[in-house]
């Protein structure tokens, strides 16, 4: 597997988020020298490879990049052919929002080879994307996901929150009825986290918003994956389902331990053995790239235990651990090192304990944060 | 040896001890004015520092031009703060001539004050008593009553009384002069043959163990071949030297003296505080009075967070032990813990110390278990029994008899308190031998305590319940026949024998209950349930569970930021780290010492 992902971030929204966290900024005059920068940076980054590193995925996120205009998106990905090789089944997404999603952007994006759209959705509760401080209503939501049908995507996901406050069993379940109803091929469901910084965060400090009873978070995590599975829908890691192996490749080689270059403000990427992260502000990203500087705000190499227990969360946080590759990679072998721990684990079926793989069931899902910690620290014992 | 003055002082924590000797210091010229600024300069190590006691001794010497003309040279011998370490106080008090007695003004004489006071009147010093913090506003309305307290404690007139403020440094002159005037000097013949006091000593990684000593009688030199008596150890002295900031060589040390020596002494064990020191030559001296070998009186098993640090723990302890001879240890093993050591102490506050030392001087992890006394056990056939591990206790049906150590305790207390602290003590199994009004507000209560009830948190309560004002002061009286049993935890079913507990049979089945419910707020939720019983015998007095985890997965969209879901790994694996796993239950180091905070 020697091939990579590309991640770009795209900063601007037309509003944000309460509950976002990532960064992105509501003037969007700075578009266009962004896409400049952005271009130099391509440009600046290639240089340091002597030849075209292959790619199987590129991953348009932000921010709002359906904010750009569809001719920008062609630059950049003609930039990164020029500096870059696609695999033959390359996997080119664009994250949408329902409110900036034009059917004619749509028809563009597939000329410019984009295929895949990752819609966010959110919810289909009116009151619910109010309080997340979204734009759409479900009915554009919907209109949207209808549009990139007809525009010929076969390949759509959505993103929905769930613990929202104000939310009910009965409001969630409508919105997962509503999913299952526009039938796409992936589905993102997220718990909502309050970060701090962000409004939302605020409004819980200041009492104005509750959080949804821990009780009431673990049955809707519940409900959805029951049914998203009794929907035909994969459950192939922690928040993410896949209908007939639509997997989002890009997300899943980032778990697998893959490579992928990061372009754009706070982008994160992997290359060699760095994780690397860029400036988190547009200005100062702008200004770098001007001087023809890599934006890099920081770095870390990923060695040793670090990798190992890198390779294992991500792993179990998806779908699982080939026992073979981890000994090619690590000299461990997993099943014999921690057989006693994965014997009780199986046990009270918390993981699926296969030849070939060893992946968490859908009650370890439930409590990955505590498998992991329990398997990296029995790992870390076996080495010593 | 007419210029030499011996005298320590005694005080209660906060009374201004400390801020007196920095005072005695500055004045004698013994340190500047700018040193001062690191003040209080008696209480080096940061343990100390913290809970405002002193544990290792310190001996200062000072010169005084006193307004006879004549240089004196002053010995001030600092003395331990704390009931766990009285045996260290009256070695100490045994090196001096005299003693300052310091009483707060605003606040009157604590249970700890009048206990090391006595002390010091049996070893017939010359009692100097002084009133601190005059200057305070709120000493106004207290100042009668404390000095009536003190005139009818030591039976001295009310001008003998000395006023100051060490914090001012008001009254400090008078009070040099007073030491001078009425403190006699030392005793003792320079020509005779040499017998030195050891009242403390510390090991020097450079030097290996610096003896503390008294000079009673003749004359110590570097060079000279010594014997401790108790322990028949022979050694050459490397050094000689008094003490003032630092340690200053003398070559020599004549009777009446206070100073040190080293003499490449490895073995702490070797210099043990109250035994005398000869001249490896000479035969049949009389031992200096009053040593007696300190025995620990708390137990606890003291095991490796980690069993892989075993070997890593008993190099630690035996570095501790070379500064601190009172802690005894010795491997056991625990089905439970795995390898560790059963540890002595001379007490609960000891045994925080040595567990907070191990952790932040020595970087272990370590996991502390419930302590105990020592029960002696009479069994139906052989001979008495000592144990101090409650695994160790024989069936019931072997034993005829079960005895377990009492204590005298004197707690002074203002008397609004008196119901709280009588309904506890009573609580604690205690007598009440005594009651003694000091003034009309304060009382000196006495009681007959088993000393396991003073182990279990017994210092916290009768702190919270008379809101600080009480004090508490105690000895070991002897042993007492009791009705005790062993009170089991099993977690899922299996014992935990580190969680054991010996306790009085009236009480077992309520701590059983208390046990159990602290265990379930202590142990985090896991991924089974964690079933939770209380056991005496067979017999299963109380039970509860800790649910299993329901959901500890985070859901969040990270993008490509795995570096900062790694990062909560590591948060989530410290967590873990800090936790022993016993059969497929992680149990947080706190547990182990759950029943000292039972009543919580």
């Amino acid at each position: 597997m020697n091939q990579s992902g590309i991640y770009i971030h795209f900063p601007f929204c037309e509003k944000k988020c309460s509950y976002c966290d990532f960064y992105s900024i509501e003037n969007l005059s700075k578009a266009c020298i962004f896409t400049n920068s952005l271009l130099s940076e391509i440009e600046l980054r290639s240089q340091r490879h002597e030849s075209k590193p292959n790619l199987s995925s590129i991953f348009i996120g932000g921010g709002t990049p359906s904010l750009l205009p569809p001719e920008s998106i062609g630059r950049i990905l003609q930039s990164i052919k020029s500096h870059f090789s696609f695999g033959e089944d390359i996997e080119i997404t664009i994250e949408c929002n329902p409110d900036s999603t034009l059917l004619e952007n749509l028809h563009d994006y597939r000329k410019l080879g984009i295929n895949r759209i990752s819609l966010g959705v959110q919810s289909f509760a009116r009151d619910e994307l109010i309080s997340l401080g979204r734009l759409h209503t479900p009915e554009q939501a919907a209109a949207a996901f209808h549009s990139a049908r007809s525009a010929g995507f076969d390949n759509i996901g959505i993103d929905l929150i769930f613990a929202v406050p104000g939310q009910s069993a009965r409001s969630w379940s409508r919105t997962i009825d509503k999913a299952l109803e526009l039938g796409p091929n992936h589905i993102s469901a997220y718990s909502l986290i309050y970060e701090k910084g962000t409004p939302l965060y605020k409004s819980l400090a200041d009492g104005d918003v509750s959080r949804v009873r821990e009780n009431d978070e673990v049955i809707y995590y519940e409900t959805i994956i029951h049914r998203l599975a009794a929907g035909g829908y994969e459950h192939y890691e922690v928040s993410n389902f896949a209908l007939s192996g639509k997997y989002c490749r890009h997300n899943l080689d980032i778990w697998h331990g893959g490579r992928y270059f990061a372009f754009g403000p706070s982008a994160h990427g992997y290359i060699g053995n760095q994780r690397y992260w860029n400036v988190r502000n547009i200005d100062e990203y702008i200004f770098l790239v001007g001087k023809g500087r890599l934006p890099v705000s920081g770095c870390e190499e990923i060695s040793g235990f670090d990798c190992i227990a890198e390779r294992i969360m991500l792993g179990l946080r998806a779908d699982g651990i080939d026992p073979g590759r981890f000994q090619a990679d690590f000299g461990i072998d997993i099943k014999s090192d921690i057989a006693g721990l994965i014997e009780s684990l199986a046990e009270h079926n918390f993981i699926i304990p296969n030849e070939s793989n060893i992946r968490l069931s859908k009650k370890g899902y439930l409590i990955a944060d505590e498998l992991i910690a329990k398997v990296v620290l029995a790992i870390e014992k076996a080495m010593n | 040896m007419k210029q030499f003055r011996n005298f320590c002082i005694i005080a209660h924590i906060d009374h201004g001890k400390s801020t007196l000797a920095d005072r005695l210091l500055e004045l004698t010229g013994r340190v500047s004015k700018r040193e001062m600024v690191m003040n209080q300069i008696l209480d080096d190590n940061p343990l100390e520092q913290e809970r405002g006691i002193t544990i290792k001794l310190h001996a200062i010497q000072m010169d005084y031009a006193a307004n006879d003309g004549n240089e004196y040279t002053l010995n001030l011998i600092d003395t331990p703060g704390h009931v766990d370490f009285s045996y260290e106080v009256s070695r100490s008090l045994a090196a001096c001539e005299g003693a300052i007695l310091i009483v707060d003004a605003t606040q009157g004489i604590e249970a700890q004050t009048i206990s090391n006071l006595y002390m010091a009147i049996d070893a017939d010093l010359e009692i100097i008593p002084v009133l601190n913090k005059i200057d305070l506003p709120s000493a106004e309305t207290t100042i009668e009553d404390v000095k009536h307290q003190i005139i009818e404690l030591i039976g001295c007139n009310e001008e003998d009384i000395y006023q100051i403020s060490a914090k001012k440094g008001t009254g400090i002159e008078a009070l040099l002069e007073a030491i001078v005037e009425k403190i006699p000097h030392p005793k003792g013949d320079p020509d005779a043959k040499l017998r030195a006091l050891i009242y403390d000593s510390i090991f020097d990684s450079y030097r290996g163990v610096i003896v503390n000593l008294r000079v009673f009688d003749g004359t110590l030199k570097e060079g000279d071949k010594i014997r401790f008596m108790a322990t028949d150890r022979v050694y050459d002295i490397d050094e000689v030297g008094i003490m003032y900031m630092n340690r200053h060589r003398t070559k020599e040390l004549s009777a009446g003296n206070v100073g040190y020596l080293s003499a490449s002494i490895r073995n702490l064990q070797d210099t043990k505080v109250g035994d005398t020191i000869v001249h490896a030559s000479e035969t049949g001296i009389e031992h200096i009075s009053g040593f007696t070998e300190v025995k620990p009186m708390v137990f606890s098993g003291i095991y490796p967070a980690d069993s892989d640090d075993f070997e890593s723990l008993r190099e630690s302890l035996s570095k501790l032990v070379l500064n601190d001879s009172a802690i005894t240890f010795e491997p056991e093993t625990s089905k439970a813990l795995g390898f560790g050591f059963r540890c002595g102490f001379l007490g609960l506050l000891h045994m925080e110390i040595v567990q907070e030392r191990l952790e932040r001087e020595f970087g272990q992890n370590i996991v502390t278990t419930v302590p105990n006394v020592r029960y002696t056990v009479f069994k139906n056939h052989g001979g008495p029994v000592s144990i101090d591990n409650p695994a160790q206790l024989p069936p019931p049906g072997e034993i005829s008899e079960l005895h377990e150590p009492y204590i005298k305790a004197q707690i002074i207390t203002p008397t609004e308190y008196v119901g709280n602290i009588m309904r506890l003590c009573m609580d604690r199994r205690g007598t009440i031998l005594d009651t003694v009004y000091l003034s009309t507000e304060r009382v000196d209560l006495s009681f007959e305590l088993p000393l396991a009830e003073v182990v279990f948190d017994f210092y916290d309560r009768l702190k919270s319940i008379s809101r600080g004002y009480a004090s508490l002061d105690y000895e070991i009286s002897d042993e007492k026949p009791a009705d005790l049993v062993k009170l089991d935890i099993m977690l899922n079913g299996e014992p935990v024998d580190a969680l054991s507990s010996i306790v009085h049979r009236s009480k077992a089945y309520e701590w059983g209950r208390k046990y159990c419910s602290k265990l379930k707020e202590l142990i985090p939720r896991q991924m089974f349930e964690v079933a939770i019983q209380a056991s005496i015998g067979a017999k299963v007095v109380s039970r509860t569970n800790v649910k299993a985890l329901r959901k500890n997965v985070t859901a969040k969209c990270y993008g490509g930021d795995i570096s900062r879901k790694r990062k909560l790994l590591e948060k989530q694996k410290k967590g873990k780290k800090r936790m022993k796993q016993v059969g497929s239950v992680e149990i947080p180091q706190e547990a182990f010492l759950a029943i000292l905070s039972i009543d919580d």
